[in-house]
Parts: C-alpha cells; sequence; structure tokens
C-alpha cells in the first residue's frame, strides 16, 4: 500500500513539489508515464532553477532529485524544453565543455514567477488530495 | 557512433522545419545520445551496447519528432515569436 505523505515540517517548496508527488515503491514500479507528462513542465523548470543545464543534464538531475522514480524516454524532454522557451519560460545558449557543445537551459524571470504558480496549484492538489486520503486511510 | 548518428539522421528526417532548427535538434541530440552511450561506457557497457541502449532509453525517432512538430504547432498557432525566429512549417 502506497504510504500517505504528510508535511509535519515545511522543507523548501521545490522539494515539496517534487516529494510530494513520489510514494515509497515508485522508484521499483516506474510511474505511468501519462501521469508524469502532466507535470513535465513543472518538473523542467525546477531542474533547472537552482543551475543551468542542458537536455542530458536536466534528466540525470530529475532522476536523481527523484531518487529514480522519475525515469522517462529522454527525448521526450526536448519537445517540452523547445515549447518553454518559446514561451520564454527559459532561455537557451551553446556552451562548449571538452569540445562538445551543448544547448544550455537556464530559468527566466517569466519561468520563474509561473514555476512560482505552479507550486501554488501544485500545495492545493496535494494538500487536499492528502487530506482526504489521511481521513480514508484510517483504519 | 554510426548507430547514433543513423538515428539523428532518422529524426532530422522527419522534421520538416526550417534548417537552422533541424540542425539545432540535430546536434542537441548527438550531444545527449553520446554524453549517454559515455557514461555507460565508463560504467563498463561495450560501444555498440552503449550507444543501442542510450537510443532505446530516448524514444523512437517517429514519437519524438511527432512530440517536436506539435509543441511547435501549438505555439505558432498561439504565441508571437519574435521574427524571422519561428520554424517555418512546411506542409508534407
Amino acid at each position: 500500500m502506497r504510504r500517505v505523505n504528510s508535511y509535519s515540517t515545511r522543507p523548501s517548496r521545490i522539494y515539496l513539489a517534487l516529494h510530494s508527488m513520489m510514494t515509497q515503491g515508485m522508484e521499483r514500479r516506474g510511474v505511468r508515464p501519462e501521469l508524469l507528462k502532466g507535470h513535465l513542465d513543472l518538473l523542467l523548470l525546477a531542474a533547472v532553477r537552482r543551475q543551468p543545464a542542458h537536455g542530458y543534464a536536466i534528466v540525470s538531475e530529475l532522476r536523481r532529485m527523484s531518487q529514480g522514480a522519475f525515469n522517462l524516454p529522454e527525448g521526450t524532454i526536448y519537445p517540452a524544453l523547445y515549447r518553454l522557451e518559446r514561451a520564454s519560460l527559459l532561455a537557451s545558449e551553446w556552451s562548449t565543455d571538452s569540445g562538445r557543445r551543448r544547448r544550455v537551459y537556464r530559468l527566466t524571470a517569466e519561468g520563474e514567477r509561473v514555476l512560482g504558480e505552479y507550486l501554488d496549484e501544485w500545495e492545493w492538489l496535494a494538500g487536499g488530495l492528502n487530506a482526504v486520503l489521511e481521513e480514508a486511510m484510517v483504519r | 557512433m554510426r548507430m547514433i548518428d543513423r538515428y539523428v539522421r532518422e529524426l532530422a528526417e522527419r522534421l520538416p522545419v526550417a534548417g537552422g532548427l533541424r540542425e539545432r535538434v540535430r546536434e542537441e541530440v548527438t550531444g545527449h545520445l553520446s554524453d549517454a552511450a559515455s557514461d555507460l561506457g565508463r560504467q563498463g557497457v561495450p560501444p555498440a551496447e552503449a550507444e543501442q541502449r542510450a537510443i532505446a532509453g530516448f524514444g523512437s525517432p517517429g514519437s519524438i519528432a511527432r512530440g517536436i512538430l506539435e509543441e511547435l504547432g501549438l505555439i505558432a498557432r498561439t504565441m508571437a515569436a519574435p521574427a524571422g525566429t519561428r520554424p517555418a512549417l512546411v506542409t508534407a
């Protein structure tokens, strides 16, 4: 059975948003791709918030931050990255490192603002879901 | 690199977009797959298998190309990109 998280302590909001998407055991089972896809924008914006990164690093970072739970087909991030860049939530430029050019993405001021909105939405949704589930699952 | 090059060629062939964007996708995806294969190589995976696994983890060229075209198509309809930067979507 999945454990329902309750937030007795309040870690950083980014951590909260990512952590609350997971339940124990997800690392072994994986997660339905369509469930993750609905949150891909939030994840991508959050992944480059503290440090700009290229696509491969973003995938690796999401895998690490989610403790292995988010293991997307890696190519699926690019369509979303291009759209987020078109929407000016991300900006990108080439960077050369050990002879290979990589396209590095960073969060824009507008992206930071939208990420904050996502987090508000997510906290509202997760808080409501958790409240319902915690009461429903009481033995 | 042969498998990665072939994969990227297949992806690019499915992208009827302006040459600049296609080149960007080509270079970006080549870099991604090369990094992934290098990491696997460092874990002891033989080169050919490393390339194969990197490609398998990326998704099929058809699905990635469709994703890119869908996202750009949506943006082209709903958002004004700065003049000259919007990729020209060529009807097939």
